[in-house]
């Protein structure tokens, strides 16, 4: 084995992309690599030193394998949330599909499909500001050529934890839907199982697909040069600095508008039956604002748990 | 009395690798503005047009030619040349589009770098 196929195959063991892209980038190296070779070798250099030669001022596998990866991790970035797009609609779609097919039931509604229908909306909710987090960063280096290893980092989690708290909404609407299956003699129950069955494998699906995305590399850029963009692409950051130089204000503004919502939505005849779900979605804002804020950079952290997501 | 080309230089000397990369992809773009070529040979014009200035691994190109590639800036197509598989690289109209925006933020900087150095000569 010559000094140029030494060179390939430890090239070909740093790259983390499909075997297709693999094989194209190390047919090009390998040119490349013969031309430098035969260069030399036209100078009087001996095969063996040319061979080395070229090698040598190619540069190291690390640093070739680190700009390769960092080009495959920026794609996958824009993927991402795709995904959860994707996941997102579908899952919103099946839900749909079970509220018009199922007939009007005037009772109230019990306890349990209070509570599961409650943590749905809260799922629901934290899976589309995280999202928003995730979306608002891809969009403000759109027109970037390569994005740094700590934005991709950034970009990866935000949708993490979005499709994982889509996950744990389909879990919790799913429960309220069998409920209903269960104790409600009119419900269309052909609908209502062929929505969970969509839900759960959209769900995990999404959560699959993006787990398996490698959006990191081994070896990380820490910074690139961002592109000047137009100011709409760049919105969702700016109100992100907005809420992270304001945090009190922003989050008594969220609580509110998010307790009130919740109250009005609340299935309950009286404004005091309605009192604790707006309480509840109160408190839950607070502890997701302190529990995700630094995670998702809406506001600083005194520790550095926001890095080990 | 320094001259605008001593400055450029000067700019350059000043770089460092990380910031030339910053710039590389422009620059192979200003390359490919000429016709279509394959990575070697980029890289050839690219070390004689800077007259060996530019200190940058060889392989560096490649990934910076795929991130033209992936953003459609440029495009490539596989040509057989005295039997080997070469693959050609061709700049596409955005490409000439995100070029001359390039150009126009390179004068920008280096007018204004020029206006500092050659006003207020240390």
């Amino acid at each position: 084995m010559n000094t140029i196929d030494i060179y390939l195959n430890e090239l070909d063991a740093k790259l983390e992309m499909s075997q297709r892209h693999r094989r194209v980038i190390l047919n090009e190296v390998r040119e490349h690599l013969l031309d430098a070779a035969t260069r030399e070798i036209s100078l009087g250099a001996p095969a063996n030193i040319a061979e080395v030669n070229s090698v040598k001022a190619f540069g190291s596998v690390q640093q070739i394998a680190e700009g390769f990866n960092a080009c495959e991790g920026a794609k996958a970035t824009k993927q991402a949330p795709f995904i959860t797009v994707v996941s997102g609609v579908l899952v919103f779609s099946a839900c749909l599909a079970v509220a018009w097919s199922q007939p009007r039931n005037s009772s109230v509604a019990s306890l349990f499909q209070q509570v599961t229908f409650f943590i749905s909306v809260l799922a629901v909710q934290v899976a589309l500001v995280s999202g928003l987090c995730g979306a608002s960063r891809i969009c403000s280096r759109w027109k970037s050529l390569e994005s740094s290893g700590r934005d991709r980092v950034y970009v990866r989690r935000a949708m993490l934890i979005s499709l994982r708290s889509l996950a744990l909404g389909v879990v919790a609407i799913s429960s309220n839907l069998l409920f209903d299956a269960i104790h409600n003699k009119n419900s269309n129950r052909m609908v209502i199982a062929l929505s969970i069955l969509v839900m759960i494998s959209v769900a995990a699906t999404g959560l699959l697909k993006l787990s398996r995305i490698k959006i990191n590399s081994l070896f990380e850029l820490e910074e690139s040069a961002i592109t000047p963009i137009p100011r709409v692409f760049t919105l969702g950051e700016t109100i992100i600095g907005v809420i992270k130089v304001h945090p009190k204000v922003s989050l008594l503004c969220f609580a509110t508008v998010a307790g009130l919502s919740a109250m009005n939505k609340a299935e309950t005849n009286t404004l005091q039956q309605a009192l604790p779900w707006g309480i509840a979605e109160v408190i839950a804002t607070l502890l997701g604002f302190y529990l995700l804020g630094p995670v998702l950079n809406l506001r600083e952290s005194h520790t550095d748990s926001a890095e080990i997501i | 009395m320094l001259d605008i080309e001593w400055v450029t230089y000067l700019v350059y000397l000043s770089m460092s690798n990380q910031q030339i990369k910053g710039h590389l992809e422009a620059m192979v773009l200003a390359i490919l503005e000429s016709g279509p070529a394959h990575g070697y040979s980029i890289i050839e014009s690219l070390r004689s047009e800077s007259n060996g200035l530019f200190d940058l691994p060889e392989g560096t190109v490649y990934p910076a030619l795929h991130r033209l590639e992936e953003n459609g800036l440029i495009k490539s197509s596989r040509e057989v040349v005295d039997g080997r598989e070469r693959r050609i690289y061709q700049l596409v109209p955005a490409g000439l589009g995100s070029l001359k925006e390039s150009r126009a933020a390179w004068q920008a900087f280096s007018s204004a770098v020029s206006r500092i150095l050659v006003v207020n000569p240390s």
